[in-house]
Formats: C-alpha cells, sequence, structure tokens
C-alpha cells in the first residue's frame, strides 16, 4: 500500500501527489463545508465567506502542482484560508471609513430541536450567540487557533502546521482564547 | 490546593496542560469540574449550531455551484489562435497589397510620361508657327503660290 498523507476523503500518494489531486471537483466538494465553516466563523460574514472559500479553491487550484503532501488536504486547505482571511482584515484595517457601513447582524443559526423543553434551548441559544460575540472580541490568532481546536477539531500540531505557528505558541494563543471567552461568557455559564 | 483554579489555571486545564496539582484539584473539586464541564458543553453546542447552518447552507445550493476557474494555461490557446490567424491573414494579403502599390506606381510613371511628351508636342508646334496664334484664322484669307488666283474675288 502506497504512503498517504492523510486518510480523509482525497488520499494524496506521497510518490506524485500533484497527480492525485487532479480531480478538483471532488476535493471542492468534500472539503467547502468544512473551508466556508471556518471562513464564516472568522469573518462573520456569509457572503464574504462564500467569497473567501472561493478564492480558497481557486488558489488551491492553481498551486495544486506544488502540494508535495507535507501535510494532509484539510490542513493545506485551512492554511491558505487562513491567510485570505489574514489578508481580508489586513485590508479592511486600512478602509476605517467601512466602519460607518451599515453592518447586517449575522446571528448564529439556533440550536435545533433535539428533545430539548423551549426554556432549555432559549438558555443553549443564548450560549451559542455569547459564544459566537465572544470571538469576534478575540485577536486574529487566538480566533483561528479557538476556530480550528473546537470547530474543526484540530490538534494542535495541525493547528501549528496550519497557522504556521510552533505549537506551544499555539498553545498559548488557545488558553488566551478560552480565557477571553470564558470571561466574556459570564453568567451564560 | 485549597482555592479554585485561577483562570489562568482553568484555561490551561481545560487546554489539556494540566499539572498533577490540578489534575487532583479537578477530580476533587466539584465545582471546578462541573464549570469545564459546563464550558465544554457550551463549546460543543456553539460547534453544533455552527455546522448545522453551514450543512444547511451547503445543502441548500446546487451541487455544481462552484465556478471553477478557467486556468490561464486552458485560455492561452485561443488567444494564440486568434493570433496566429490575423498574422497569416495580414502575410497573405501583404504580397497583393505590395503588387498593386506597384501598379499604381507604374501608371502614375506612364500617365507622366504621356503628358510630358503631349506637353512637349504642345510646345514645338507652337514655335514652329510661322504666324502668331491670333493670325491663324486670317492665314487662309492670304493667297498663296499654291492657291490659283481665282481666290481674289470677282473680276
Amino acid at each position: 500500500m502506497k504512503p498517504t498523507a492523510t486518510t480523509g476523503f482525497i488520499a494524496v500518494s506521497m510518490e506524485n501527489p500533484a497527480l492525485e489531486i487532479e480531480d478538483f471537483e471532488r476535493l471542492v466538494q468534500q472539503y467547502r463545508t468544512r473551508v466556508l465553516r471556518f471562513v464564516f466563523a472568522s469573518v462573520h460574514d456569509m457572503d464574504l465567506a462564500e467569497t473567501l472559500t472561493q478564492d480558497c479553491f481557486w488558489k488551491a487550484y492553481r498551486n495544486r502542482k506544488a502540494f508535495r503532501g507535507h501535510c494532509s488536504v484539510h490542513t493545506w486547505l485551512l492554511k491558505i484560508a487562513i491567510n485570505l482571511v489574514r489578508d481580508h482584515a489586513r485590508s479592511r484595517r486600512f478602509q476605517f471609513w467601512r466602519k460607518a457601513e451599515h453592518v447586517e447582524r449575522q446571528e448564529m443559526h439556533e440550536w435545533p430541536d433535539r428533545g430539548i423543553s423551549p426554556e432549555e434551548r432559549a438558555a443553549v441559544n443564548q450560549q451559542i450567540q455569547a459564544v459566537w460575540e465572544a470571538t469576534k472580541a478575540l485577536s486574529e490568532r487566538q480566533r483561528t487557533v479557538f476556530l480550528l481546536r473546537y470547530v474543526e477539531d484540530l490538534e494542535i500540531p495541525e493547528i501549528a502546521q496550519s497557522t504556521g505557528l510552533t505549537a506551544s505558541t499555539v498553545n498559548v494563543h488557545l488558553v488566551r482564547a478560552i480565557r477571553g471567552i470564558r470571561k466574556r461568557l459570564g453568567d451564560f455559564v | 490546593m485549597s482555592n479554585h483554579l485561577s483562570s489562568e489555571q482553568f484555561a490551561k486545564c481545560f487546554a489539556g496542560e494540566y499539572t498533577g496539582a490540578e489534575l487532583q484539584h479537578i477530580r476533587e473539586c466539584s465545582s471546578c469540574s462541573s464549570e469545564l464541564n459546563r464550558l465544554g458543553n457550551v463549546f460543543s453546542a456553539f460547534r453544533n449550531a455552527l455546522r448545522d447552518r453551514i450543512d444547511n447552507r451547503v445543502a441548500s445550493q446546487t451541487p455544481g455551484s462552484f465556478q471553477f476557474p478557467v486556468e490561464a494555461s486552458v485560455a492561452r490557446p485561443k488567444w494564440r489562435e486568434v493570433l496566429a490567424i490575423a498574422a497569416v491573414v495580414l502575410l497573405g494579403t501583404f504580397p497583393f497589397f505590395m503588387s498593386e502599390m506597384k501598379t499604381d506606381e507604374a501608371l502614375d510613371k506612364a500617365s507622366t510620361k504621356a503628358s510630358a511628351d503631349a506637353l512637349m508636342d504642345a510646345i514645338n508646334l507652337h514655335l514652329s508657327r510661322t504666324i502668331p496664334s491670333p493670325m491663324e484664322p486670317v492665314i487662309f484669307l492670304i493667297p498663296t503660290e499654291k492657291s490659283p488666283g481665282n481666290l481674289g474675288g470677282v473680276q
């Protein structure tokens, strides 16, 4: 059996990984949800998240020959997405007049009715919304690390690969993110 | 450890970075352990809500909604074809234009030469006149040796 870089949906051969991801349509179908989820949670704007996700796959497609299989396809795509989100944040920082624009409030999806009482459901919805708001207050790196760990379920070494940080730095950002969110959650927990 | 976990210790424990003493405290302190559980449940609910939202969004879209990029290497041959066709057309029609231009030049030269000859003939004719041109209508009234004397009128 040939060595592969990931055990996910698309196995990438170590011998010639570029050839293995030629079936790009399939790759988009399988990773789009995960990339969109991370980008949406990062930018808090669904339309922008769709655009950045599109850009992410476009960049991945253009650079697919350069993919050497050193990490999983998921990590590789998230790395591209993180850079796009960072570039977008930097470009917005200089467009300070945009702050005056009307920003549509993007509410989180409500907790689905899974056999809990309406009171419990309302309480959970409040908690979800509180976490959603708390992530906005985090620094870009703290938010990225938090989302990769607790939404995308990545391990610390995978987060380090995606962000280009060391594992110890990832841990520092993660602890700060948890502290910040817990502080903001206050009575909701 | 008599007190509860500090904010820093709590966050480190939640992230999985706990010391032996902190782990012991969590085992013994129901308040700290239940708070850790509650925070874990909140994060879990957040993750599930986010996943539901994105899953619903993606499911509502058509499968082929991703606009696949047109790679530059794929688009380039079309431009190359157009440029090649234009070059062939130009190269094909260039000799024709050149020959047309040469023919026009020859005609111009010929017409110039013909007009110059005609002008010289007219000049020669003018210079060879025996009488001034205003007198030419009268010359026919003057009798010559060739014309008999009966032209002189009624005798």
